[in-house]
């Protein structure tokens, strides 16, 4: 196991160096002056081609694209991510305040969405093809088609302005996190829910399944101790993977429900080419990718005792 | 089984429950308090009170600060001066500053944070509307006297309505981090304006309490808060829910707006809707240094071409058609040089493209910059008009990175621009468009012609009135003959109130809460 996470672990140099340097050509290359844009947000207005010359000359844009990636990862070697090019704010530290920002949010919205998912799923399989279960399949597919911002809206109108339950937009107070939170769980409740039944189906067609049902085992051990921790395996891969939306994946949640976290930095740093917040992002984003893949691949093995990552022998 | 699904059941109602308690106890409780009179506001924009590279957002300025002077109609007056001199023709000016006046942290008002700020505009090259690459050097002559000296040749009358410009509004050297170093970041903006920031969080909210060492009229309320909402439709479900009392467009006006389709539900809800028209027009702007929009008769057809009312019936008629002039009322001697019509006329349009030689195979490109939709509603319109004349134009809805190339580039036809600006900007605004050799014509021109320069230079530049007057009358008459783009509506900045909300006011064209209070909360 040691050997296997060290490995993960140096294979992290690679990812990040490619992915870092593709991200870096594609800004350069993508149209859309990172100089001239940032000036225009910074100064409202249009700048002069002086400002734009000299704005390139201080952060180093007017060099060949290499010699700037080249600059920007030495730095990001030593621990330095750069200044935000439209704000001049340390991206390290900014960063770094908003994924908290994003993470709670993401929990809060995550939380939710397992609640909703697990045993609306359960229930769905175990009754498969019941009028429970085809309820539940309607709901499900209409969830997920249904985009997260019209939703999202959908709950402001019914229980911010009609109902005046909830505020509708915000962040610092308890209150504020429960509609974008909610936004999320419920939306991304629909897709755990419909892999939950699938996966747990899956698993109930298995031989040792029927097995234990024929030694007489009643359902709900059967379920809980035998079946859920074999389906539970693709359902923990997705949760994971949702783990993702935190850096940057809630950027329209964030949008509408005001939540300053880093989608909403993205979505700005991306219309301005913010090089630096925008390398960072990739930097970063990859890193924790990684890391949530191998924390998910250790908890295979606790969930299925079977998964090993010893190295092959002979 | 059953039993599992009761309790998460339970387990997920309770969650909501407990969350929707504390929202329901927190609005309760805060409306059973003896009510200090407190405001907040939605709006489209970060203040940015604690820049690192700027001197933050025009709303933070009229709220915290205070300017050398204001523009007020085509007249400069008196402001954190008290009075000025104007010698060698104007390259020289000594401003004699107020005595009485304190920054919000208690600390004299002096010449030195005068000079403070201006370093601060140089060491960050905002010289945007500042003017501040015409001026050669500041020298500070006592603690109440400060002299701006212009480089010959570049000074003028609009020089000194500069000093009335937003970036130009006046901070303590207290408020950066080292105190006393203009490049050093704001970490406590101190301004001499009725209010002062008593909290900021970006891209969150900025909160401003009355300055306790006003000069003027204090404030009424207790507290303002600005909250940051970037999304248009978000801020309008703000207050409809309550979670703001009001919502204000960008103060300089063209982006970050209350949609304009929404204004009148809003008011059918029982909002007060405010409007004050600026000096600025939307406008479509043509390539005119290409064919064929080289072509001075190709630009009248387009004139003719285009029907403001429909233009106006766009926004529910919210905005006032620019059927008759190119700018609104607030625009310097506009009413007086008379009106500048080009009539609707779709008949004289298709004659003068046909003559210059425009067919149905001419490619013609429309570009419109995608984040906008009212911006590419505008277009989608436009288009459908210049197809009534046999002109065959393509719409290319763009991103802004996409835009901004095209626009350098010289690679478009037609596309939708903005003339003039806020009153304060009214003078820099019209030469940044106009004059080629003014700091912000470059990439930010609307339309030149050598026709055109010397009336204008002496419009803005003329100390003398009377002298302004004739040369704008000039000004406007040749850029109507010369259709350097199509004037269409002039823009405006709205306030959505609460009916409670009291006493909204617009000073020049902004709105201002300094009297507002709040009624039966």
């Amino acid at each position: 196991m040691p050997e296997y996470m060290l490995r993960r672990i140096m294979m992290l140099a690679p990812v990040l160096l490619i992915t870092s340097f593709i991200s870096y050509a594609l800004i350069c290359l993508c149209p859309g002056d990172p100089a001239r844009l940032v000036l225009e947000a910074q100064l409202q207005g249009t700048p002069s081609q002086a400002q734009v010359n000299d704005f390139r000359a201080d952060h180093g844009l007017n060099q060949p694209l290499m010699v700037q990636y080249v600059t920007w990862l030495k730095k990001a070697a030593l621990g330095d991510l750069g200044k935000s090019l439209k704000s001049g704010d340390d991206v390290w530290d900014d960063y770094r305040a908003r994924f908290v920002v994003s993470a709670k949010l993401f929990l809060a919205g995550e939380l939710i969405a397992v609640l909703i998912a697990l045993p609306l799923g359960i229930w769905s399989a175990v009754k498969a093809n019941s009028i429970i279960d085809n309820i539940l399949r309607v709901i499900a597919l209409g969830g997920v088609s249904l985009p997260g911002f019209l939703f999202g809206m959908l709950l402001i109108y019914v229980c911010a302005v009609r109902l005046h339950l909830l505020p509708a937009i915000g962040y610092g107070k308890p209150a504020n996190i429960v509609l974008p939170a909610l936004t999320l769980g419920i939306t991304g409740s629909m897709s755990l829910m419909r892999l939950t039944r699938t996966s747990l189906l899956e698993v109930l067609k298995l031989n040792y399944v029927r097995t234990a049902r024929a030694k007489g085992l009643r359902e709900r051990p059967v379920i809980t101790r035998h079946v859920l921790r074999n389906a539970l395996v693709p359902v923990i891969t997705a949760i994971g993977m949702h783990f993702g939306h935190i850096v940057g994946g809630m950027a329209i949640i964030e949008t509408l429900f005001a939540w300053p976290g880093l989608g909403m930095l993205l979505v700005d740093a991306a219309s301005t080419r913010d090089i630096p917040v925008i390398q960072s992002f990739v930097l970063l984003g990859s890193a924790f990718f990684v890391g949530i893949n191998l924390l998910i691949d250790l908890i295979y093995t606790l969930l299925d005792p079977r998964i090993s990552y010893r190295a092959k022998e002979g | 089984m059953k039993r599992a699904l009761t309790i998460t059941s339970i387990l997920l109602i309770s969650i909501l429950f407990i969350c929707i308690s504390v929202a329901c106890k927190k609005e309760v409780s805060s409306s059973t308090q003896s009510a200090p009179q407190e405001l907040t506001i939605a709006y489209g924009n970060d203040t940015d009170a604690n820049s690192k590279n700027g001197v933050g957002d025009m709303l933070l300025k009229i709220f915290n600060s205070d300017r050398l002077v204001e523009l007020v109609g085509d007249e400069v007056k008196p402001s954190l001066a008290e009075s000025w001199d104007l010698k060698d023709n104007g390259q020289t000016i000594v401003f004699h500053l107020r005595k009485d006046v304190k920054f919000s942290d208690g600390t004299p008002f002096t010449a030195d944070a005068v000079k403070f700020t201006y370093d601060r505009l140089k060491k960050f090259k905002l010289n945007q509307w500042t003017q501040i690459d015409r001026i050669a050097s500041i020298e500070v002559n006592g603690p109440n006297t400060i002299t701006f000296h212009i480089k010959p040749g570049q000074e003028g009358f609009i020089v000194l309505t500069a000093f009335a410009e937003y970036q130009s509004s006046i901070m303590s050297p207290n408020s950066t981090d080292p105190k006393g170093d203009p490049g050093a970041p704001l970490a406590n903006l101190t301004g001499t304006g009725p209010w002062k920031v008593a909290d900021y969080k970006k891209n969150q909210y900025t909160e401003f309490v009355p300055n306790p060492y006003y000069y003027g009229k204090k404030p009424t309320l207790d507290k303002v808060t600005v909250k940051y909402i970037p999304q248009a439709q978000a801020r309008v479900l703000a207050i409809q829910s309550g979670s703001v009392d009001a919502v204000v467009d960008y103060y300089h006006g063209g982006s970050s707006y209350t949609p304009r389709n929404m204004l009148k539900t809003l008011q059918d809800q029982g909002f007060q809707v405010l409007k004050k028209e600026l000096p600025m027009t939307v406008v479509l702007a043509c390539n005119y240094k290409k064919a064929p929009w080289n072509n001075v008769e190709v630009r009248q057809g387009l004139n003719y071409a285009v029907n403001k009312d429909d233009v106006a019936a766009l926004f529910d008629g919210w905005l006032t058609p620019a059927k008759t002039r190119m700018f609104s009322d607030l625009a310097p001697f506009i009413v007086e040089s008379g009106e500048q019509e080009y009539p609707f006329n779709l008949d004289q349009a298709a004659k003068m493209f046909k003559e210059a030689g425009l067919t149905g195979d001419t490619k013609i490109n429309l570009m419109a910059q995608g984040q906008n939709p009212d911006e590419v509603k505008l277009c989608e319109l436009i288009k459908s008009q210049l197809a009534k004349t046999g002109l065959n134009v393509q719409l290319d809805v763009l991103e802004s990175g996409l835009y901004s190339d095209r626009q350098k580039n010289g690679d478009w036809d037609l596309r939708v621009y903005y003339i003039g600006g806020p009153e304060r900007r009214k003078y820099t605004r019209i030469a940044g468009r106009f004059d080629p050799d003014s700091a912000e014509f470059g990439p930010a021109g609307y339309f030149t012609s050598p026709e055109l320069i010397p009336s204008l230079r002496k419009a803005v530049g003329s100390f003398n009135q009377e002298e302004r007057e004739e040369n704008f009358k000039v000004f406007y008459n040749k850029a109507k003959d010369l259709a350097g783009g199509v004037p269409l509506y002039y823009d405006a900045v709205f306030v959505v109130a609460k009916q409670n909300v009291k006493n909204i006011e617009y000073v020049s064209t902004e709105p201002r809460f300094d009297n507002v209070f709040i009624a039966n909360k």
